[in-house]
């Protein structure tokens, strides 16, 4: 009897998981939340291609995360210096920073005297340090205090930039280039910094160089009066 | 008697016995064949740059495999001989179950005309006018009325008080252009784009007239491109080099998109303002655009149903 009652259990605990294994798998692909391995370019094995719904989509992803891939290379920044053979000298971030103590009083580049000097910084009331990560001046630095690598910039620009991020997703921001059709051929995108300055990132006005000469172009004055000059 | 009749036909010495209606009517019948001949001398001309197949060449429609690989042999070695480049002409086809779609963000664009410049060398335009399919308009905030834009601006962009407005052929679901082609020397393809068979074109230009967009443009005279500026990757209905006299457009790159590749003016897009691709798929990015964003096009009320839209961020 106790055999019996103990194998009633067992059926009614593998039911009670199947539906619930059932309600989960139900909801999680209508889950509204933004996977973040997509915009985590360090993921190296995400379950990205398993949750989408077509291959073509999750190809297209993996293409857009191999634009992003920057070589995950040391930081480094250009100095006023050129070396003996005349090449301009770049330095690692922590072949200074390493052994400056961070001054957590300077929020802005125009208080800086000793380097950077002239950086042209206009993006908001961030501060150096709210993406610079204090302890390691190779890494960026979340919001959460996380240090991640400048290769991942887009997850940090992402913080705050939330219908960027989802329009970018979605291949509706940023420039690209390659296929429309990612099963023929591969998409490369630019990343966030390609465009945006990330110390000023405002688009730069730009020159227009180009204009066709027809008909049609005439300025509203000069068609107006163009006759009598 | 006799005498009597002869006196009696007097006549001037000069023209020796013609009557006056006689003489008229040869001056007329000279008149007349002179200005024939004038009227027919370009034909003369006309024979000379013309081969007979090329005069001979029936509509796109109507052309056969051999057919096409001849026409396109001679348009290759014709290329070859006028502007000295090696080019190779393709005629892909459309993509079943693609019917293509383009979006601009007009929050993005600020007007530096780098896809009109694309559009340019893609497409091989004539260089000396700096011809184009695209004009990028510079529009006064709160309209959307062309006759306010300015597309001939050169000056630093983003100008204050001003939005950019790119136009160029919206591949209509219902295109006017194509109503009133007297020879059907333009018509809609199955991905909605619509092309031009240059060798059919009489270069009437009613549909230019009818194009509500001013999208297309008329070739005055053979383009002119240094052989290594010419594009060699050409399409016979896109960007091949047009004759003088006939009327072309904007086809979306379809040498390019028919082939999975972006159009050349999106690649060239600095800001990113630019989204191509399959309407018909529901997942794509252009459909997320449509879904999302608060989409219109230009003169909606004139039923043509353009493809190609517009949005704000």
């Amino acid at each position: 009897m106790s055999d019996l009652l103990q194998r009633i259990t067992v059926l009614v605990f593998l039911a009670l998981l199947a539906m619930a294994g059932a309600l989960f798998v139900g909801a999680s692909p209508s889950a509204p939340t933004i996977d973040p391995a997509i915009i985590d370019t360090r993921a190296a094995a995400s379950p990205l291609e398993a949750a989408s719904a077509r291959p073509d989509r999750a190809a297209a992803l993996a293409a857009a995360r191999a634009a992003f891939d920057r070589p995950v290379t040391t930081p480094r920044i250009e100095t006023d210096l050129l070396d003996p053979l005349g090449r301009p000298v770049s330095v690692s971030c922590a072949s200074c920073h390493a052994n400056l103590e961070p001054d957590l009083q300077t929020n802005h580049a125009a208080d800086l005297t000793d380097f950077h000097e002239g950086l042209v910084y206009e993006h908001g009331s961030l501060t150096c340090l709210s993406c610079h990560h204090a302890q390691d001046y190779n890494s960026l630095r979340l919001t959460d205090g996380r240090a991640i690598d400048y290769a991942s910039v887009l997850r940090l620009c992402s913080q705050c930039h939330g219908p960027q991020a989802r329009d970018y997703e979605r291949h509706a921001h940023g420039g690209m280039m390659g296929f429309w059709d990612t099963r023929r051929g591969e998409r490369v995108r630019k990343a966030c910094i390609d465009c945006h300055d990330p110390h000023a990132p405002r688009m730069p006005a730009m020159v227009s160089t180009f204009r066709p000469h027809d008909r049609f172009l005439a300025e509203p004055a000069e068609s107006e009066h163009g006759d009598n000059e | 008697m006799n005498d009597a009749r002869d006196e009696r036909r007097i006549s001037l010495p000069v023209l020796g016995g013609v009557s006056r209606r006689t003489a008229l009517k040869g001056a007329g019948a000279a008149l007349g064949l002179a200005a024939f001949g004038a009227a027919i001398s370009p034909l003369a001309h006309f024979a000379e740059t013309t081969s007979l197949d090329e005069f001979l060449q029936k509509h796109y429609k109507e052309l056969n495999e051999d057919d096409k690989r001849a026409i396109f042999a001679r348009l290759e070695a014709e290329t070859k001989q006028r502007y000295g480049a090696e080019v190779h002409l393709r005629d892909p086809q459309p993509i079943s179950g693609v019917r293509f779609g383009y979006a601009i963000n007009l929050s993005l664009c600020n007007g530096n005309g780098r896809c009109v410049e694309a559009c340019h060398r893609e497409n091989n335009h004539d260089r000396d006018t700096n011809q184009s399919y695209i004009r990028v308009f510079e529009m006064p905030k709160g309209t959307t009325d062309l006759a306010h834009g300015n597309a001939s601006y050169q000056h630093d962009v983003p100008q204050e008080g001003k939005y950019y407005l790119p136009v160029q052929c919206f591949q209509c679901e219902n295109p006017p252009c194509v109503d009133v082609c007297p020879v059907e020397a333009t018509w809609q393809e199955e991905d909605g784009i619509v092309v031009v068979d240059y060798n059919w074109c009489i270069g009437c230009r009613y549909c230019q007239a009818a194009c509500p967009y001013h999208a297309r443009r008329f070739n005055w005279k053979e383009p002119e491109i240094p052989a290594q500026e010419v594009n060699p990757d050409q399409g016979y209905l896109s960007n091949r080099i047009r004759p003088a006299g006939v009327v072309e457009k904007c086809h979306f790159c379809l040498h390019r998109t028919r082939e999975g590749r972006m159009p050349a003016c999106l690649e060239a897009c600095p800001t990113g303002a630019r989204i191509f691709g399959n309407l018909l798929d529901p997942d794509s990015d252009i459909r997320w655009v449509l879904a999302n964003k608060r989409c219109f096009v230009l003169k909606e009320e004139l039923g043509a149903q353009p493809t190609l839209f517009y949005f704000f961020d």
